[in-house]
């Protein structure tokens, strides 16, 4: 009698697992919504797995080290797990797809919510000349200065571009990353100085001999993908001189029917266009290029573009033909900047979840099943008891307060399913953790350690950025 | 153009209902039971008798409002205090927008210009308006009494260009 009342309200009594893969800002926005907006009687256990030893994501190997400000939203996970202890683990250290399968997860977690980031590829120019040397992409320098584990493994380290033997560079793109990897590349050492950016790179950007850096995109100025905060910045910079628009670009522009966000952007590129600073270093913005060529033996040495022009079709906003006019320019390296690319976790397929053209496909957080695919929007089949938050739900892009939202917004969904009794049924009670996994206290160890270090060497924060040296740090 | 959507947003709610005060409410709930928390982490002052000042939110749902509040009380704390859904994610330092409020143009002119930092974070911000402010910024002056101002409805209008 007894055993039978318990297993009917066994929803009440048991804690209620959840596994978030991934501890980014998508993950840690859902966790707070999760634990803040759940109804008193429903206890939740939510358990982070995370593939690198380190907690945060993109705010850790994104977010650029002179933006500390930005790095505030740590204080949500660091909140969460300070609060909750008993209840909210940190598993670092624990790739899902390899360490663990997501067969394990579902055998063990009533809601399970992906946010495991778009970090692990990008998109790229396939031009002639592209496997030239010094052409990379933009993801792969923001790693490397930001101490990103993946770039500094022994045998397998991440090779910098010569900074010190180049003059001229240009970035292709013209989104926030390109202009954090212009703000790396002109600003001052000063600039640099004091701030997280590792030390390998800080060394090295102590004797760049940069000069020169073109930020190219095959748009229009109306379309550029820069916030206005950062364009602001760059303009900003100390000692470094911003070479007038080319004629006929800020022209081109008719002010009287732009909305409040694109007025502003006109009229700070406007206020900078004209200014006298004077600089040892220089940048320009170019609008309605697109490479075709990368010219150069063994290194590059130039980059072709074709002239694009609006099309102009009120249809088709923002959208360029390109002319029978090219330009050639001397670069001595290319930072591709034209965005990250979501990549599929291993298993998939296997347990039925929709992953194809980079996209995890879902409808507002919950994720779509495999036997979706040939259905159409009103038929779609859910994956029950999985979502997905973050860049790896809508696609790169965002910044941390638009992955906070949306965040909320998929908590909202998992929160709404429990109450409808629409999640994974599971009766086992093991517990999967692997054993040479990160705990928070472990992370909190190599964070003080860091912290220390940095304030021996000026900095804010000292990286490590051996995974070994981390494991070894907290004694793995 | 935006102005006149955020006026008609505002005027298709009806004109305040008779005043709530949640405010002195809230105070004799706290003196009750002696739990100075919340009041210390909002920085909330109780206004001296004859000086309070008002201000109306009309929340996501439209119901509308309205506080007795003391000068120099920012937007972003009254709202905490109130437990109104503003996330304030930086805590009021001007780097995240998640306090963003859309004020009564009636006002709006009243308020002292956004600087550059406010205009950076707004220009980010969710169903950004004509009227639209940082609740973090945005003090409470005697030229600000009886302001109106709605929390906007969140949106999943992503913005394709924000960050790539
Ligand atoms: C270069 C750059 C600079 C940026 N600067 C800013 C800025 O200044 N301001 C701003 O507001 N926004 C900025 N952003 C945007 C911001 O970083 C994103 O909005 C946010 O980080 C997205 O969060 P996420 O959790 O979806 O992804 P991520 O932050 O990438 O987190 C995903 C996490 O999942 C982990 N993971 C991946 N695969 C697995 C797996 N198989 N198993 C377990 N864990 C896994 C990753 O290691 C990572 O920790 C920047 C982005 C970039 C790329
Ligand atoms: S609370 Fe972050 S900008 Fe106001």
């Amino acid at each position: 009698m007894i055993k039978r009342w318990f297993s009917s309200t066994s929803r009440i009594l048991k804690p209620f697992k959840i596994a978030i893969v991934g501890s980014g800002p998508g993950g840690f926005y859902t966790a707070h919504h999760l634990t803040n907006k759940s109804p008193k009687d429903l206890q939740l256990n939510i358990d982070f797995f995370e593939k690198l030893p380190t907690p945060f994501g993109l705010s850790r190997y994104g977010v650029a080290p002179d933006h500390p400000e930005v790095k505030n939203c740590e204080e949500y996970l660091i909140d969460l797990m300070e609060d909750k202890k008993a209840h909210i683990r940190f598993i670092g250290n624990c790739e899902i797809g390899k360490d663990l399968t997501l067969k394990q997860l579902e055998q063990n977690y009533n809601s399970i919510i992906l946010a495991y980031g778009c970090t692990s590829n990008d998109n790229k120019l396939n031009i002639p000349g592209s496997n030239l040397k010094n052409i990379i992409s933009a993801r792969k320098f923001v790693n490397w200065y930001n101490g990103h584990p993946e770039y500094y493994e022994k045998g397998k380290k991440f090779i910098p571009p010569p900074l010190d033997k180049i003059k001229t560079v240009t970035i292709i793109g013209n989104g926030n990353v390109a202009l954090d990897v212009a703000r790396v590349l002109l600003g001052s050492e000063e600039h640099w100085k004091g701030t997280d950016i590792s030390v390998e790179a800080e060394e090295l950007l102590e004797k760049s001999t940069v000069e020169h850096v073109r930020i190219v995109a095959r748009r229009g100025i109306m379309e550029s993908a820069f916030t206005n905060k950062e364009i602001r910045e760059l303009f900003e910079l100390d000692n470094v001189k911003f070479i007038p628009l080319e004629k006929g670009i800020l022209e081109s522009v008719d002010k009287s029917k732009l909305g409040r966000v694109d007025k502003r952007r006109i009229s700070i590129i406007e206020r900078y266009n004209n200014s006298t600073k004077e600089g040892k270093k220089s940048w320009t913005l170019e609008y309605l290029k697109s490479p075709v060529e990368f010219i150069g033996d063994e290194m590059v040495s130039a980059t072709t573009f074709v002239v694009n022009k609006p099309l102009n079709d009120p249809l088709k906003p923002g959208k360029v033909v390109s002319t029978d006019q090219y330009i050639t320019e001397e670069n001595e390296l290319v930072i591709e900047s034209i965005g990250y690319q979501g990549t599929p976790i291993n298993g998939f397929e296997e347990i039925g979840i929709w992953f194809d053209n980079n996209k995890l496909h879902n409808k507002d957080g919950r994720l779509l099943s495999l036997n979706s695919k040939d259905k159409d929007d009103h038929n779609a089949i859910f994956k029950k008891g999985w979502y997905t938050s973050g860049w790896i739900k809508n696609g790169p892009k965002g910044v941390i307060a638009t992955t906070m939202m949306d965040s909320f917004d998929t908590a909202d969904k998992v929160l709404e399913d429990i109450a409808n009794d629409r999640f994974i049924k599971v009766d086992q009670e093991k517990d999967i953790i692997p054993k040479n996994s990160i705990t928070w206290d472990n992370w909190k160890t190599l964070d003080n350690y860091e912290l220390n270090k940095g304030k021996e060497l000026g900095k804010t924060r000292y990286k490590v950025c051996d995974k070994q040296e981390m494991l070894k740090l907290v004694n793995k | 153009m935006f102005r006149n959507i955020s006026r008609s947003i505002i005027n298709n709610i009806a004109r305040p209902r008779p005043i709530i005060l949640r405010q002195q409410q809230l105070h004799q709930q706290l003196r009750f039971f002696n739990n100075s928390k919340i009041l210390s982490h909002g920085h909330l002052h109780k206004p001296k008798p004859g000086e309070e000042l008002h201000i109306t939110f009309i929340t996501k749902d439209g119901e509308q409002l309205t506080y007795e509040v003391c000068e120099g009380d920012n937007i972003l704390d009254i709202a905490q205090a109130n437990n109104l859904d503003m996330e304030g994610a930086c805590g009021g330092s001007c780097a995240c927008s998640t306090c963003h409020i859309i004020v009564d143009p009636e006002y709006y002119d009243n308020i002292p210009e956004p600087d550059d930092d406010e205009n950076d974070m707004l220009d980010l911000a969710f169903g950004l308006t004509e009227t639209s402010r940082l609740g973090c910024q945005v003090k409470m002056t005697n030229e600000l009494d009886g302001i109106r101002v709605a929390l906007p409805a969140m949106t999943r209008n992503l913005q394709s260009k924000d960050f790539k």
